[in-house]
């Protein structure tokens, strides 16, 4: 059978985007392949690893998981804007600090979905940060260090003051 | 790891989606959150000669109450149906449980309608719909008709539902703050399917009596009713249940795991622990008694 070609419209990145994409394209290969955004990674194709995580329409969803065709009339983020736009800045900055990343092929996805947990839970706990982060598999830390960098984001965000950045520090012994 | 090709449609009324089921019949299937489809696509599992994507169905996604009943529409994502004041105040056993389904990216475009018509054996909603007795609605160009469902699920990835007709809505009877439940499972990692896992319900009667429903999900091809344990609790209630009577009981309910597997044995092992616990849950009795629940 012939790959059917479907006609989407969307909004990428800020970005009104147009294309004929076939209908069984994965969004996450769509990013990747037809629009060079690389940040976004393919692990499982079967929604397990949340490496392929992106924001469509304001939400955490598996881009493997999302066909091309769908995004019809949607908006997209990925870690790209993400990064541009200042969204994931704190928790890039205290990954950074903490180790939290070797590879870096999970970190785009971890980075939105921990973004996404602090805008729903400003304070989260460490098994809360535990358990919303569950979806998302890193072979690489063993998670300590993404719960660290996690938890101190969520304070840094919280805490503007030079007071707040000096405990931090005492904190971090830096 | 690529889907086979396929047709895709898009249809934007729920007619136009049953005259497409008409026609293709389970040569079509249906996407809505697309968090179990897509990865059998991927894998070549499933290998329609059409996608009809509901998602533009806007109607099938609401959740209402109606006089006894919470209606849930079957394209209600999970993330909205844990979000919603209605299912908290009515059918708070489906909050309980829809903290154990899978995580937050696939929460916010799994539907409750596309996880009981899969009807995997280790899934939580058809447990939940089986202890809260609830009905699945289902559409076709035939008509409407409503299955309990106790009769819905007939074995591992299998239902009552006919080639041509959709899950459209459940209708589920509403619990009242006097009633108790609990829910629980066991899995490897948070999210994961359930290695075995139990739902719960004591209906409280107006004379103070409660009648209790014991459901178990992964300890078999489908949600199992424990009715032996149901009809020891109903009589000594879940604080006054010795564990020995509640063995028993599971080996009356679930013995035939007792004589498949190591996997099942453990299993049969873990279902006692996971109604240990229940009891636990139900003899703080009315929901009320849940924590910060007021």
């Amino acid at each position: 059978m012939m790959d059917e070609q479907v006609s989407i419209l969307a909004t990428i990145n800020g970005r009104e985007v147009s294309a004929i994409v076939p209908a069984r394209l994965s969004l996450a290969d769509f990013l990747r392949d037809r629009l060079g955004l690389t940040g976004t990674n393919v692990g499982c194709e079967h929604g397990v690893c949340g490496a392929c995580t992106i924001i469509v329409d304001g939400q955490i969803a598996r881009s493997c998981l999302f066909l091309a065709a769908q995004v019809d009339g949607r908006v997209v983020e990925t870690i790209e804007a993400a990064a541009a736009t200042g969204r994931v800045a704190t928790l890039q900055a205290t990954f950074v600090r903490r180790n939290a990343l070797q590879c870096g092929f999970c970190t785009p996805g971890i980075l939105l979905t921990a973004s996404a947990l602090l805008e729903q839970t400003p304070q989260p706990t460490r098994d809360e940060i535990r358990e919303y982060l569950s979806g998302n598999y890193c072979r690489c830390t063993g998670y300590q260090a993404i719960v660290d960098a996690i938890e101190e984001a969520s304070k840094s965000t919280s805490n503007d003051t030079e007071e707040g950045s000096r405990r931090d520090e005492r904190i971090t012994g830096d | 790891m690529k889907p086979q090709p396929f047709r895709y449609v898009r249809p934007d009324t729920l007619e136009a989606v049953l005259e497409l089921m008409a026609e293709h019949e389970d040569s079509a299937a249906i996407l809505a959150g697309g968090q179990s489809l897509m990865p059998l696509l991927n894998m070549r599992l499933a290998r329609p000669s059409v996608v009809i994507d509901i998602n533009n169905i806007g109607e099938m996604a609401r959740i209402s109450v109606d006089g006894q009943h919470l209606i849930i529409g079957a394209l209600s994502r999970h993330a909205d149906v844990l979000d919603s004041p209605l299912v908290d105040a009515h059918v708070p056993i489906l909050i309980e449980a829809l903290r154990h389904v899978a995580h937050p990216a696939i929460r916010n475009r799994g539907t409750f309608g596309g996880s009981v018509a899969l009807a995997d054996p280790a899934a939580e909603l058809p447990a939940c719909c089986v202890v809260l007795e609830a009905e699945i609605l289902l559409e076709s160009v035939d008509g409407c008709r409503a299955v309990p469902a106790e009769d819905f699920f007939l074995g591992a990835y299998s239902t009552a539902r006919r080639v041509n007709e959709i899950v459209s809505a459940f209708r589920v009877p509403i619990m009242t703050p006097a009633d108790a439940f609990a829910f629980d499972e066991f899995s490897r990692r948070q999210g994961d399917y359930a290695v075995v896992g139990i739902g719960a319900i004591a209906r409280s009667s107006g004379d103070g009596s409660m009648s209790p429903r014991f459901v178990f999900f992964g300890a078999g091809d489908r949600p199992r009713i424990a009715r032996s344990l149901g009809a020891v609790v109903g009589k000594v209630g879940p604080g006054g249940i010795a564990r020995g009577d509640l063995e028993n009981a599971l080996s009356e309910d679930l013995g035939d795991l007792d004589q498949r597997d190591e996997t099942d044995a453990f299993k049969r092992r873990l279902a006692g622990v996971l109604a240990a616990r229940a009891m636990a849950r139900l003899s703080q009795t009315g929901w009320l008694a849940r924590g910060g629940a007021e």
